[in-house]
């Protein structure tokens, strides 16, 4: 009996800790327009062009080997857009410095980070070797596939397929950015990255949320 | 009856799902107006030659280092936010 509880314990603690679970939801509201400001110019004086940044090269190469399953041709158009939003993000400077000044219980690190540094998490994005492909591609491969649910969750992988399923109750009326935001913390479920499946305090600060809302948040200036 | 338990207690482990649920929030949305003001900025570097970020970067961000002096103050600013 003994033995047996101990290999129960040792499991929950290598197994993914997420459920699918409840929670609430609402609307997604959408602000009022505001009047349109005209871009003003500005005088001539000499402006230097924005320093060189350090943006890896694997950030600038980075692809994406997305499969569509069961989309249709809207759906495919639509989430097209959310790729290449994915690629735009992860080449810039700001995604890079938001990845590694990520901070969490007072450190510069994330909630459930499988003991890894900021550094060491950015660069396994870069590296891109989803667990059930563990090759360093530089490549975000994934399926995806589309559902219906009436439920609050937006959308749902497993540790034993390669694709992620997708709610088209939040997809249908998700911007652009939104759609990037959730790919993007999916696929990091694929690159092994996991968080409390209830909501606790500390999951917001887990990698795929809190690098799903640079995502989301980033690709906001590319919509 | 052991060997069943751990068998079950595995297999249920593989298949644990990793979810998103939905937050509602206003503030991952930017208005009409910023995303209008931002596309201008992608339109205008376009017209000065360079590339869509999404198709060549590399191009892109050299071209822009090239004619940031040229934008204005709102483009140079977003420019600065996202690639500096």
């Amino acid at each position: 009996m003994k033995k047996l509880m101990t290999v129960m314990l040792l499991m929950s603690l290598l197994s993914v800790s997420c459920n699918k679970s409840g929670g609430s939801s609402s609307d997604e509201s959408i602000p009022s327009s505001d009047t349109a400001t005209a871009n003003s110019a500005d005088d001539t004086t000499t402006v230097p062009p924005p320093a060189s940044s350090t943006v890896p090269a694997l950030a600038l190469s980075f692809q994406t080997n997305v499969n569509y399953m069961n989309l249709t041709a809207t759906e495919e158009e639509k989430y097209n857009k959310a790729v290449v939003m994915v690629k735009k993000v992860v080449a810039t400077e700001k995604f890079r410095t938001s990845v590694l000044n990520h901070f969490w219980n007072g450190a510069k690190q994330y909630a459930n980070n499988r003991g890894l540094s900021n550094a060491q998490i950015y660069q396994s994005v870069l590296d891109a070797a989803e667990s059930l492909k563990p090759i360093k591609n530089n490549t975000m491969d994934l399926g995806v596939k589309m559902y219906y649910q009436a439920s609050s969750i937006v959308g749902y992988t497993n540790g034993s397929i390669t694709y992620i399923n997708v709610n088209t109750k939040f997809f249908n009326t998700f911007a652009t950015n939104s759609v990037s935001g959730n790919l993007f913390h999916e696929w990091l479920h694929k690159l092994g990255y996991g968080h409390d499946s209830a909501a606790t305090a500390q999951r917001p600060y887990s990698v795929p949320y809190a690098v799903g809302y640079m995502i989301r948040d980033i690709g906001k200036s590319f919509l | 009856m052991k060997n069943i338990i751990l068998f079950a207690f595995f297999l249920l482990a593989m298949n644990s799902f990793a979810s998103i649920e939905y937050t509602p929030s206003e503030d991952f949305q930017p208005t009409p107006a910023e995303i209008q003001n931002n596309r201008s900025c992608f339109k205008e570097l376009k017209v000065l030659g360079c590339s869509n970020p999404g198709e060549d970067i590399e191009q892109f961000r050299s071209c822009m280092n090239n004619v940031y002096a040229s934008l204005n103050k709102h483009c140079r600013n977003l420019m600065d936010d996202l690639y500096k």
